[in-house]
């Protein structure tokens, strides 16, 4: 028999596993996805949750059996893609 | 055709000597040159390479001439570049923090706050030892120097986000009536995923075209012929504010190079595309696992051929395309398989890796089989990208018909937003034949805001929503 090991990751920025979300899910009853991303950091890494915020969504759906539709996904806010910093002053000179 | 090609330049990468082509990223020239594990992961110190290969995954983040948090993906080499891994120690092939992954209890969110870091002494402890081995990057260093200027701002009818095959459309349509429009890319060529697609696709028949490639082109042939149309490459739609007519848009020079440019527009055409779905099997994280449209620029654009076997997930038509396009390119492959979101086998059920990928294990209805693979590439499909259309305020809802997430929008591609529409992908992925109308459309309808509610205008519209089929 072959013996599975590794991680499933969900949130690739910050390390987070299927395991733990669905542990966060079940065991703490936690079925909204704000207070997920508060609790387990998914979303809040370099990518902005665009690689597991919609997995998050159906997952949870799924484990609580109800609609993807009920489910609300995170606030969106900019900036949508990380831009360094020291940009962001020229953007108000630039309407001078 | 970016294409790297010599004369050869070299660069340092954890104070290795590596060989790249002129027009090589940091990215293709490190995969060319065999080198997967590029940076660790923030928490456990899992090894992180290329993924998206396209900018939007961050997950090839480097130092560079001392600057943190550079995508090595859509940074050009330069000659004695000197690049480092990030989160590693001592480096990214070999990191002795790589033992926290080993133990997952102890870093589990769910044992943090319930189990020995309730004690505040304790946990006060632990914070100071988090701070110092977690984070992106080292602060940098003050001997670098950035150069960000400001483009100041663009007055324009339209502003089109995403230089892929709707957009493309959607300008296409827009110029025919002499409107001005700008197209922000995020990449260096206009085209998106459809401009990789050199395979027939049944659909396109009817707009006279053979291939996805071959529809892209068309429209970049008849665009950059165009002086209404203005398109900004390499650049990063950053924030949408449709009240106050401001797109912010960061034009990436090189990794310390940038300027901002403000995009004042009377309507906003969202046409950001999707992003592949992700693996979902143990270790889908590891290098070597690289999503559909990444993996078709680095062996098209960047021409980095697979050494090895490439395993296709995902045979939906996304999986099958690609297996078509590797065998036309006679790159050996496998697949392509599922994995563990059904029960449908062959399914990858776990990738093995060491510095890059050795095995996937696939379930067979019989047991389980190791099969060689380089790469492991994500094709099973796309979610749309809904960031810059969800903070611009438009509602998310949930699409029954095609199980997706998108942006609220009706038939003509309007949105809540008085002067922001969506289209293309990221309104719900249906292929590129719907793509591709759906751009058209979108222009029409920006055309309605701007023009006025012209006869022959809303009925070329109408004439398009009708050929979408079922609205």
């Amino acid at each position: 028999m072959v013996k599975f090991s590794g991680k499933n990751i969900l949130c690739f920025c910050e390390d987070v596993t299927v395991e733990e979300f669905l542990e966060a899910v079940e065991k703490y009853g936690i079925k909204d996805l704000q207070l997920l991303k508060r609790l387990l950091g998914i979303g809040t890494g370099p990518c902005q949750g665009k690689q597991c915020i919609v997995r998050a969504a159906l997952l949870l759906a799924l484990k609580k059996g109800i609609k993807p539709s009920n489910v609300r996904l995170t606030t969106f806010r900019p900036p949508s893609r990380p831009i360094p910093l020291g940009v962001l002053i020229h953007g108000e000179l630039g309407e001078e | 055709m970016p294409r790297p090609s010599p004369p050869t330049i070299k660069f340092y990468f954890d104070d290795k000597e590596v060989v790249a082509y002129k027009g090589d990223t940091i990215a293709s020239a490190l995969l060319r040159a065999g080198i997967y594990t590029i940076s660790r992961s923030l928490k456990f110190h899992r090894r992180r390479g290329v993924r998206c290969f396209r900018g939007y995954c961050r997950s090839c983040l480097v130092e560079v001439n001392g600057v943190p948090n550079v995508p090595a993906c859509l940074t050009l080499v330069e000659d004695n570049m000197v690049v480092k891994s990030q989160n590693a120690y001592p480096n990214a092939s070999y990191d002795v923090l790589s033992i926290l992954d080993k133990l997952p209890h102890l870093t589990s969110y769910n044992t943090i706050y319930e189990g020995a870091f309730k004690n505040p002494l304790l946990w006060s402890l632990a914070s100071k030892v988090i701070e110092k081995i977690t984070g992106l990057g080292r602060f940098p260093q003050t001997n670098v120097k950035y150069e960000y200027s400001s483009e100041g701002v663009i007055e324009t009818d339209v502003a089109i986000i995403g230089g892929g095959l709707s957009g493309l459309a959607a300008a296409n349509m827009i110029s025919q009536y002499n409107v001005k429009t700008v197209i922000v890319e995020s990449l260096e060529l206009l085209g998106g995923r459809a401009r990789l697609d050199p395979i027939e696709d049944a659909n396109l028949k009817r707009l006279n075209v053979e291939s996805p490639k071959q529809l892209a082109e068309k429209l970049i042939e008849s665009i950059s012929k165009n002086e209404h149309i203005v398109v900004i490459n390499n650049s990063d739609a950053y924030g949408l504010y449709p009240e106050e007519r401001k797109l912010g848009v960061y034009i990436r020079r090189s990794y310390n190079k940038g300027s901002h440019v403000l995009i004042r527009a009377k309507v906003y055409i969202v046409a950001s595309g999707a992003y592949e779905i992700p693996g979902n099997f143990r270790n889908n994280d590891v290098p070597g696992i690289i999503y559909d449209y990444g993996f078709r620029r680095l062996i098209l654009d960047y021409n980095v051929k697979p050494k090895g076997k490439v395993l296709i997930v995902g045979n939906g038509g996304y999986g099958e395309r690609l297996k078509r396009l590797l065998e036309s390119l006679n790159v050996s492959f496998e697949g392509p398989v599922l994995d563990t979101d059904t029960n449908i086998k062959p399914r990858l059920v776990e990738v093995r890796y060491k510095e890059k990928i050795r095995c996937a294990l696939l379930e067979f209805e019989n047991g389980i089989r190791k099969v060689d693979a380089e790469y492991v590439v994500i094709s099973k499909g796309y979610t749309p990208a809904l960031e810059i259309a969800g903070h611009a305020g438009v509602p998310i809802v949930y699409d029954e018909k095609l199980g997706q997430y998108v942006p609220s929008h009706n038939m003509y591609m309007e949105t809540p937003i008085d002067n922001v529409l969506v289209t293309g992908d990221t309104a719900g992925c249906e292929g590129y034949y719907k793509a591709y109308v759906k751009g058209e459309i979108a222009g029409l309808t920006a055309l309605v805001k701007i023009l006025g509610e012209r006869k022959d205008v809303l009925s070329l519209r109408e004439e398009k929503v009708k050929s979408l089929g079922g609205g």
